[in-house]
């Protein structure tokens, strides 16, 4: 299942977004603070939501999902007046297509629960009737407005596919620095562990062919890049039962030398991170500024390197959405101005803008997406920078 | 689509960006739509052809390149365009000789403030330089020791400007009186020309 297209209005930065088509793979730009992240978020929440209540590793649900971002009064946008949050987004597997609406608001009592103003969900162009909210029930019981249909599996069966597909969307923005040092930071980590945290934790509950297969793959892969890197292995610390990622370089010394994933550059944790996460699972992932730590060489080849990885894993087709400041990153000339969702802040909110007509004289004249579409939403007064301060 | 007088400019760097900008705004009719540091001029070169379909498709283009060592701009554009035809009359290629600090020089006023040297210091004709960077340097010698800590680069360094090269000089090109240059830069009276005939076509809907 894919998503076809997306509709929020007064969501964080934006008033109104109005039927985003998505595609296979969809590059986010953006210049610094207009809402790259918080478009990104939009699927996390439904993800969020639509995890059921106590399940692992996450407890969800729509309260849940709003409360983790600090409560509707941080969630809804600034720029709108509007009380009322929606969320509309449509869905489709090849066979059938899903629409799932969802309008949610402040209650305004002193607990301030977040109350359901709408949920629908059609399939194939017909509403399903098990799910046409605000129902007779709810209208007897003004309770059960705190839970979405979508979270509760009791009211859900009709269109359960869809929770599940909503539910395991994967989001990863791997921070180098609190995996190589997840030991003394502590055990806190954050809901779904988008930092990484505790990717090697998901390393370790792998099973063991299917992790050996992954590794030998991001093995072959990073050998290509860092020579030296001969075999990366999976090892439990006998005493502690701490998962370590180990590496053997190659050396003066006819063994090698071992490194665990302290030792690792942060690019080369990232790029395992990364090329893990595109292995597992289908669902939608989403990629928080791949490029980060990279070489500009290898920032060139990302596009390549996903589409790869994921044909080769069997998911040629798996959707991905990353965010990107990069030019190089968006060099590849396989990449077209329709999978780019480009923002741009306004009075009004962040608004999608796509290319104009002088751009796509552009495109056609062989530039690519990056040196067509980057440039607009680099910030004026960047050369000014410097001198401001 | 028809020509507008939207244009988009490339320059070699931030100096010779200035310069584009403030002779595009010489022009009502003319509008700055993009503009692009190529970094020197590989970049430039490599995507020539492609800034000479964009103007064929109706988007001017003014794309500033320095001449450097090469013994003269014609040998520039015919190495460029090897076997094609000549850029098309909306792609405004035009070769700074040698490099946008000679034009700086062209009218020395706000460089000799800049450097506390006289005016006299300066030659009448700085497109005869061949390393108008280099005189610029050997200017600094009076330059108060901030001026010259920040244009000059570290000794030793195989940098080739100092840190506040770009920041000290900027300025200086909108304070300039380009018509005063233009007399003492024919490259520059030329571009300018251009620019000159290109706002006419824009102005009269000629395509």
């Amino acid at each position: 299942m894919n998503v076809a297209s997306l509709t929020v209005k007064n969501w964080m930065n934006f008033k109104e977004l109005n039927g985003v088509p998505l595609h296979t793979r969809n590059y986010v730009i953006g210049a610094n603070a207009v809402g790259k992240s918080n478009f990104l978020d939009v699927f996390r929440f439904l993800r969020d939501v639509a995890s059921p209540a106590g399940a692992k590793p996450v407890a969800g649900g729509l309260q849940e999902a709003v409360n983790r971002r600090d409560g509707i009064s941080k969630l809804r946008c600034l720029h709108g007046k509007d009380s009322e949050v929606l969320i509309d987004i449509t869905l489709t597997d090849g066979r059938d297509r899903w629409r799932y609406k969802l309008g949610f608001k402040g209650e305004g009592k002193a607990n301030n629960r977040v109350i359901i103003t709408q949920e629908i969900v059609i399939k194939n162009g017909h509403s399903l009737l098990e799910c046409q909210r605000p129902d007779k029930d709810d209208t007897q019981d003004p309770d059960r407005l705190t839970a979405t249909y979508l979270e509760n599996p009791n009211a859900n069966k009709q269109f359960r596919v869809l929770a599940h597909y909503l539910s395991a969307i994967n989001y990863l923005h791997l921070v180098p620095q609190l995996l190589k040092h997840a030991d003394e930071i502590g055990g806190n980590r954050l809901n779904r562990d988008p930092f990484g945290q505790g990717f090697l934790q998901r390393v370790a509950e792998t099973n063991g062919k299917t992790q050996g297969a992954r590794l030998r793959r991001i093995q072959t892969a990073l050998n290509k890049i860092v020579p030296e890197f001969q075999e990366l292995s999976f090892r439990q610390d006998e005493i502690t039962g701490a998962p370590h990622l180990v590496v053997t370089f190659k050396h003066w010394r006819l063994k090698g030398a071992y490194q665990n994933e302290r030792q690792f550059s942060d690019g080369t944790l990232r790029l395992i991170g990364l090329l893990w996460s595109l292995m597992e699972g289908d669902s939608l992932l989403l990629l928080e500024e791949p490029e980060l730590s990279l070489n500009e060489s290898i920032v060139k080849r990302l596009p390549k390197l996903i589409s790869h990885v994921l044909k080769s894993g069997k998911f040629a087709d798996r959707q991905v959405i990353l965010s990107t400041h990069s030019e190089s990153l968006l060099s590849d000339l396989s990449i077209g101005a329709e999978s780019v969702i480009r923002f741009v802040s306004t009075r009004g909110g962040t608004m999608l803008k796509p290319a104009d007509a002088r751009e796509e004289v552009m495109l056609k004249s062989g530039f690519s997406v990056g040196q067509a579409l980057l440039p607009a939403v680099k910030p004026d007064g960047a050369e000014q920078l410097v001198l401001g301060l | 689509m028809p020509l507008s007088g939207y244009i988009m400019l490339v320059a070699e760097d931030v100096i010779g960006l200035a310069f584009g900008r403030r002779l595009i705004q010489e022009h009502a009719a003319l509008n700055l739509w993009r503009e692009t540091n190529a970094h020197g001029n590989g970049a430039i070169r490599r995507d020539i052809l492609k800034y000479d379909s964009m103007a064929r498709n109706g988007v001017p283009a003014f794309v500033l390149t320095d001449l450097d060592a090469r013994p003269c701009c014609r040998l520039l554009i015919d190495e460029w365009f090897s076997g094609q035809q000549g850029p098309h009359q909306d792609l405004l290629l035009r070769v700074c000789v040698r490099e946008p600090e000679a034009w700086l020089m062209a009218d020395p006023g706000p460089l000799s403030r800049l450097l506390r040297t006289a005016e006299r210091n300066f030659p009448k004709y700085p497109e005869t330089l061949p390393d108008p960077k280099q005189f610029l340097y050997n200017l600094t010698r009076t330059a108060p020791s901030k001026v010259r800590k920040g244009l000059l680069p570290a000794v030793g360094s195989t940098a080739k400007i100092g840190p506040e090269y770009n920041d000290l000089l900027l300025p200086l090109v909108s304070q300039l009186d380009i018509g005063k240059a233009a007399k003492r830069a024919p490259s520059l009276a030329k571009a300018r020309q251009r620019l000159g005939e290109l706002a006419a076509r824009v102005a009269a809907g000629v395509m």
